[in-house]
């Protein structure tokens, strides 16, 4: 709806998702649906592709992850995680984040994956 | 929110999303749910860190088929960790993708395992159909089929598989069914 079907008088948007990989705070699945659902390209240079999401170099709309290296593995279990992490508040203050955001918000800016290889800022 | 509770713009104009799209409360990816009367175990389902496009094949551990267009639909599966009663666990399956409204939906369970590694009891409703003891018993969610053949033959690709069907409605008036299958050698 957002991208797709527009409500009606809506402007044309655009949008940059971007995840940190391991979030404890907002399930990395729940971020997956929701780009998925609007139909958001990943943008890296990995080609590491996720189900549903081709991988792109850049795009008007699209979503970057962020990986910190932490092992993943508690998503397995559905239950709360015992511990914590700094995911979810760290994404937003990573240098390349913070270019990826700023090259966006550019006039007829786009998303353009600012990290050589892999994001794996930590 | 409508009338003078209705959110407007600083021009004066509706900015109700609602007023444009009605809101039934259904998501268009449900959690489906269901459980077997036995000790089940997670063993063989794709979780949510597992290769979901193997949920799109026949042999998956769980299926979910649209039945409209027979086609599969990505997934993923839990079984819950918190259940008192081991018997009671339940199995969770999780659309990756919109599920579309107005649509059936049959959910297949095969192969699934109890804790003693041995394949897990058919819930009591599909064992009377598997097993051709259903007369008398009115059938209240899904037209039998007169045999599990003619329910194979309409779906070629699941040879292989037993079938009955019986569940909840679904989001938007789309009938979800959950099928117990028994992988038959």
């Amino acid at each position: 709806m957002i991208l797709k079907d527009p409500l009606p008088g809506a402007s044309p948007r655009r949008v940059l998702m971007q995840l940190g990989v391991g979030d404890v705070a907002v399930p990395n699945f729940a971020t997956y649906l929701h780009a998925r659902a609007i139909g958001l390209p990943a943008v890296s240079h990995t080609g590491i592709s996720l189900y549903g999401m081709p991988d792109l170099l850049e795009a008007q709309s699209g979503f970057s992850s962020y990986d910190y290296g932490i092992d993943t593995d508690f998503y397995r279990v559905p239950l709360v995680p015992e511990q914590g992490n700094d995911v979810h508040d760290s994404v937003r203050i990573e240098p390349a984040v913070l270019e990826q955001m700023d090259r966006f918000l550019q006039k007829d800016g786009m998303v353009y994956s600012t990290c050589e290889g892999s994001c794996d800022p930590g | 929110m409508s009338g003078a509770a209705a959110t407007i713009t600083d021009d004066g104009v509706n900015a109700e999303f609602t007023s444009l799209y009605d809101i039934d409360g259904y998501s268009r990816v449900p959690l489906l749910v269901g459980t077997l009367p036995d000790a089940l175990v997670a063993d063989g389902f794709v979780d949510i860190l597992g290769d979901f496009a193997a949920t799109e094949s026949p042999d998956s551990q769980s299926i979910i088929i649209d039945t409209t267009n027979t086609t599969f639909v990505p997934h993923f599966t839990d079984v819950d960790p918190r259940a008192f009663d081991p018997l009671r666990r339940a199995i969770a399956l999780h659309p990756i993708v919109d599920l579309a409204e107005q649509r059936r939906y049959i959910v297949v369970l095969q192969g699934v395992k109890n804790e003693s590694g041995e394949l897990a009891k058919a819930a009591g409703g599909f064992a009377l159909l598997r097993d051709d003891k259903t007369e008398g018993i009115r059938i209240w969610c899904f037209e039998r089929r007169p045999s599990v053949s003619s329910c194979n033959s309409s779906h070629a690709t699941f040879k292989g598989l037993s079938s009955s069907m019986c569940g909840p409605r679904a989001p938007n008036g789309s009938s979800i069914e959950l099928m117990a299958v028994s992988t038959r050698a």
